[in-house]
């Protein structure tokens, strides 16, 4: 027996904040719904700048002779687009929005436990987005130290962006994890504390253990990011040397003396592999809802998809070095690291599985939100199945660095998670604006979005297999590698990436569009049987659930259940109400 | 063991249903600020460890130097120690509803808290007086970033303990959760402590 | 339409993968084994891919939504579960032993492979030969100036017969296996030559390293594959394979350590001259 019947805690329920003006209510809310719009949007906003960087970067790729961008832009882009898009839009859209409109609703609690902190995290987060956005308009620009900000690089003088971009890089960072620390604690807390009557653990959909164990992930990971941005704000500003030994700059001495790049390294990617697994993790929990839901069955192996999230997320700590296998660390340690890691893609090898075993004798109807979830497992297979070469410590010696690195990771936690944030949007969408979102733009949305991604990734493995390194500002005149064929290539992609950017611009005005004159949903529209779709309104108001909070009866996929009349039972409906289908005397029993 | 237990529920089964319909829906049974004080103080504590290992790592190169230990430290150590004992007492009294014992003591945490963080500014004087820059060597510099995130997390603590003396004088109902809130920062404060200990520690033996 | 594009998309993706010009360089190094381990692992994953995604596409064909249909109903099948877990682990397995005997191999230089060191800075490659006595003399960073690139140390007879090799090509010997040295100077560089399969980081404040046989006979390009300021994509240099006669005509118009120095004392004491004879 472990959590089933608790007394009383000490407390009461805090009562429900209620806003006393308009600023309170509309722009200070603390109504975690309205909080997760604030991130969403906010989110899409710096996420559009970094998409925009990146048309201009593949520009570049395919047509050189043109020089649309200096080396030096080209790598300040490169760095933005990374950090902006695996840190302030995946993080803050699946945590910050996702997590904040999900848990209270799905959990059966009218709003986050501590709704202040909220707000908080939430304003703070933008301050973390503006800083950052600020250093593109200072002098010498953003940095250009790629993504993972190695030191020495990063603060030394061949890098664009040291003067002041770097630093406002690491305060943007620490900002943002204090930020997220706070709306952390709130979901972890609302989740494990604040769920209502009848909702147990093992009840709750998987997005919400999704995000659940994201989260937990999110608060023990980032520290290490923010003790590694700490020490370098330290080696830059104070000159110590920490992560600085002593070198040569341009044939000056410097005064930096005994430090370890590689330490930093470390740091750097124990965070950084749980961080896969942030974005990862309420992507697989929300997708496998999502299936369940428009194939009209419960998720295959429920239990084995809740042990999958918790045990991807518990390996995900002990997998980072196979980041570094070639970064002159110990070779040894490549033994341990390629080992851990090939493990990791068992269980996730399992959820795979299980998604498609639930398209199995379901009953599939393939709107949108479906359709992006079996791109996304398209894409999801593809990119696990590269990893398994870049795991495996030899294969991913000549591999590393390269165009096949590129391919993968934005197959697996670019296009892939992505593509479960859209079909999110186009199942939830009626929920939170009342209105449904156009279905010949959805439709060809997802098509050339779907398509489009896999045209440019796709092919770029094939890139890497010739040795074309990554982060290259142009090929130059490379014969043996660089052969006018892969030129072609290159020109293709970046077509292929221009017309996927010009979908997210369709994508963009059908949100706007359908919100102000999309057909109003029906109640329920997916027949669903989780609890955001059971409110009294819908969108759902502040507090969530009418006078009283619903209790649950049942977990979250009672779809087809037989001698049930309708294909789905909501989970706070009770056995006593369930309309029995003909021929039935009780749930699964037949009369005689 | 319970975590095994809970996972490997089937909540689909009739049974099963039949206990989770009476589930209340905690996973512990105590009070919010508490669970939050706890998770917190674990982020806080992988914060600090993790400052420990890159002191460890970085340490294992060739050009550390040992601290010097100023002995102002042993003196701000006892100071701390102080307040965590005056917390203590603070909470004792709030529990007997002596509100008027409990708010001194914490106003004499409060004190030697401030002391405690004078006296941390009175040693990096001292070691720069000495020409101890962080710049000179790692070992200084983990010494000036360790005690000034420590001190970080006590200033955050003061805003909390501000709140709670400003309570201390407001007349209390008999539901008050004053008791509660007197109570987590005393249990915060050792936390602080233990963590200096362990700093105090860690910088005294290399 | 759904099933079409995805059939499309998975036959699409294996003629690609069979007939696309775009793929490894030919090996020039003894790694053919990565090149096997990387085959190995191709033939697996594309199998599975296919597999997986041809099961998915039967299913949407199989159970799209009809009239009358209903879903069934298993929350688990114990058995489905075990064999796939054990099937999937055994694949797994399959892949990683194959890929950790060769990591052995790899970070186990043999005995007789000659150390080389290549050095890396923003952004060009310079190299060091042992010389006659095979040991490479001791370096220090804090050493560099412009008489003295390498920051070789002085007092070290190992390094009077180092040969340096400064901003130009570096020759190896055909079949003669090498240990690189790696060590940069100011930033993180990465010392990659395709045709060879292999690569490690310089890491300045430290001494990284891998080793090969050069098996082919050529002239290869060295590129930087680890991001290192604004010059990353410029950072070449270049690699020549010789026989044994080319390679020892090549080594004896290097010159070592101590003569770069005699040249160097030479030249101030010429200027110094020049300057009193003004």
């Amino acid at each position: 027996m472990s959590e089933s019947i608790i007394p009383e805690s000490e407390l009461e329920e805090v009562e429900l904040y209620h806003a006393k003006s308009w600023w309170t209510e509309k722009v200070f809310t603390q109504d975690a719904k309205l909080i997760a719009i604030q991130y969403g949007l906010t989110a899409f906003a710096i996420g559009f700048v970094a998409l925009v960087l990146s048309w201009f970067m593949r520009i570049q790729i395919a047509f050189p002779e043109l020089s649309i961008i200096s080396e030096g832009t080209y790598y300040q882009f490169i760095t933005m687009h990374g950090m902006i898009m695996v840190v302030y839009l995946l993080t803050a859209l699946f945590l910050g929005a996702f997590g904040n409109y999900m848990i209270p609703l799905m959990v059966g609690a009218r709003d986050m436990v501590f709704p202040y902190l909220n707000m908080v995290s939430y304003w703070t987060y933008l301050v973390a987005v503006l800083v950052l956005f600020v250093s593109f308009f200072t002098p010498g620009g953003p940095t250009g130290a790629g993504w993972t900000l190695y030191p020495p690089q990063a603060i030394l003088g061949g890098t664009p962006g040291q003067e002041s971009g770097i630093i406002l890089m690491l305060v943007s960072l620490c900002i943002f994890i204090v930020g997220f620390t706070m709306g952390g604690l709130n979901y972890v807390i609302t989740i494990l504390q604040a769920r209502t009557r009848g909702m147990t653990l093992m009840r709750m959909p998987l997005t919400v253990w999704g995000i659940f164990t994201a989260t937990v992930l999110a608060l023990f990971a980032f520290p290490a990011l923010f003790v590694s941005a700490v020490m370098m704000l330290f080696d830059k500003i104070l000159l110590t040397s920490f992560f600085m030994p002593a070198l040569v700059e341009f044939g000056e001495n410097l005064t930096y003396g005994g430090g370890s790049p590689i330490l930093f390294q470390h740091l750097f990617w124990f965070f950084g592999h749980p961080e896969v697994y942030i974005v990862a993790l309420p992507a697989f929990g929300i997708v496998s809802d999502l299936i369940s839901i428009h194939a009209r069955k419960n998720i295959f192996g429920f239990r084995m998809m809740v042990w999958a999230i918790v045990g991807i997320g518990a390996l995900s700590f002990i997998v980072w070095a196979h980041h570094m296998y070639v970064s002159g660390m110990n070779p040894y340690f490549g033994f341990f690291f390629a080992t851990t890691t090939l493990i990791i893609a068992v269980p996730t090898a399992l959820k795979v599985y299980n998604w498609i075993l639930t398209l199995w004798k379901g009953n599939i109807n393939l709107t949108i939100p479906m359709l992006f979830c079996l791109g996304f497992i398209v894409t999801f297979l593809n990119g696990g199945l590269t990893g398994l070469f870049l795991g495996n410590v030899i294969v991913d010696v000549p591999l590393s660095d390269t165009y096949f690195v590129v391919a993968h990771f934005h197959m697996v936690m670019g296009i892939a998670p992505v593509l479960v944030i859209l079909g999110a949007i186009y199942h939830w969408f009626p929920l939170i604006t009342g209105k449904m979102l156009h279905e010949g733009m959805g439709r060809f949305h997802f098509w050339v979005t779907f398509v489009g991604s896999y045209l440019i990734y796709f092919p770029m493995h094939y890139l890497g297999f010739i040795g074309v390194p990554r982060r290259y500002y142009e090929m130059g005149q490379t014969e043996a590698l660089y052969t006018s064929s892969a030129a072609d290539l290159n020109v293709f992609i970046t077509l292929a990436a221009l017309a996927v950017g010009f979908a997210q611009l369709v994508f963009i005005f059908n949100v706007f569009w359908s919100a102000k004159r999309g057909i109003i949903a029906e109640k329920n529209p997916w027949n669903a049987t989780s609890l955001e779709w059971q409110t009294p309104e819908q969108p759902p108001i502040h507090g969530n659930f009418g006078k009283e909070l619903p209790v649950v009866y049942r977990w979250a996929y009672d779809y087809s259940v037989p001698g049930a009349e309708d294909d789905y039972i909501p989970q706070d409906v009770p056995n006593e109400d369930v309309k029995l289908a003909d021929g039935y005397s009780e749930l699964g029993v037949e009369k005689t | 063991m319970s975590i095994f237990s809970t996972l490997s529920q089937k909540p689909w089964m009739a049974d099963q249903a039949a206990i989770d319909n009476n589930h209340i829906g905690q996973a512990v049974s105590m009070p919010l600020p508490r669970v939050a004080l706890y998770v917190l103080m674990a982020v806080i504590g992988v914060l600090f460890s993790l400052f420990s290992v890159a002191y460890i790592g970085r340490m294992a190169y060739g050009d550390w130097r040992t601290l010097p230990e100023p002995t102002l430290l042993w003196l701000n150590t006892a100071i701390i120690m102080l307040s965590s004992i005056s917390f203590h007492q603070a909470t004792k009294n709030a529990k007997e509803n002596q509100i008027k014992r409990s708010r001194e003591y914490l106003l004499l945490s409060g004190v030697l808290t401030f002391g405690f963080i004078v006296g941390q500014l009175f040693v990096w004087r001292e070691l720069v007086s000495f020409g101890y820059f962080a710049s000179t060597n790692p070992s200084y510099a983990f010494f000036y970033l360790l005690t000034a995130l420590h001190i970080l997390h006590l200033a955050g603590g003061l805003i909390a303990w501000t709140v709670v003396t400003i309570k201390s004088f407001i007349p209390q109902k008999e539901t008050s959760d004053f008791a509660l809130k007197v109570n987590l920062c005393a249990v915060y404060w050792h936390f602080l402590l233990i963590v200096w200990a362990l700093l105090f520690t860690m910088l005294l033996l290399t | 339409m759904v099933p079409f594009i995805l059939i499309v998309l998975i036959i699409g993706s294996v003629l690609f993968h069979i007939f696309t010009p775009w793929y490894s360089t030919p090996i020039a190094s003894n790694w053919s084994n990565i090149d096997s381990t990387i085959e190995l692992t191709f033939w697996m994953t594309g199998a599975v891919y296919v597999a997986v995604l041809g099961f998915m596409t039967y299913c949407v064909i199989r159970f799209k939504n009809k009239e009358g249909q209903k879903a069934a109903y298993e929350p688990e099948s114990k058995k489905a579960e075990v064999i796939l877990t054990v099937l999937t682990t055994i694949g797994v397995a399959g892949l990683l032993a194959p890929g950790l005997i060769v990591w052995d191999d790899y970070v186990s230089p043999p005995e007789d492979a000659m150390p080389i060191e290549a050095m890396g800075q923003q952004w060009y490659w310079s190299f060091r030969l042992p010389g006659k006595d095979g040991i490479l003399g001791t370096t220090d960073a804090r050493n560099i100036n412009a008489d003295n690139p390498f920051g070789m140390n002085k007092n070290d007879p190992n390094g009077q017969d180092d040969i340096l090799i400064e901003g130009d090509d570096l020759h190896l010997e055909h079949e003669k296996p090498v240990k690189f040295l790696l060590r940069s100077i100011d930033v993180l560089h990465n010392f990659y030559v395709p045709q060879f399969r292999a690569k490690m980081d310089l890491v300045p404040g430290m001494v990284t390293f891998y080793w090969i046989r050069p098996t082919v006979a050529g002239n290869y390009e060295i590129l930087c594959a680890e991001l290192c300021g604004v010059g990353h994509h410029a950072m070449r240099g270049y690699v020549q394979v010789d026989n044994a006669d080319d390679y020892q005509t090549w080594l004896n118009d290097q010159s070592t350590f101590k003569a770069l120095q005699e040249q160097a004392r030479l030249e101030d004491k010429k200027e110094l001259a020049f300057n009193k004879s003004k």
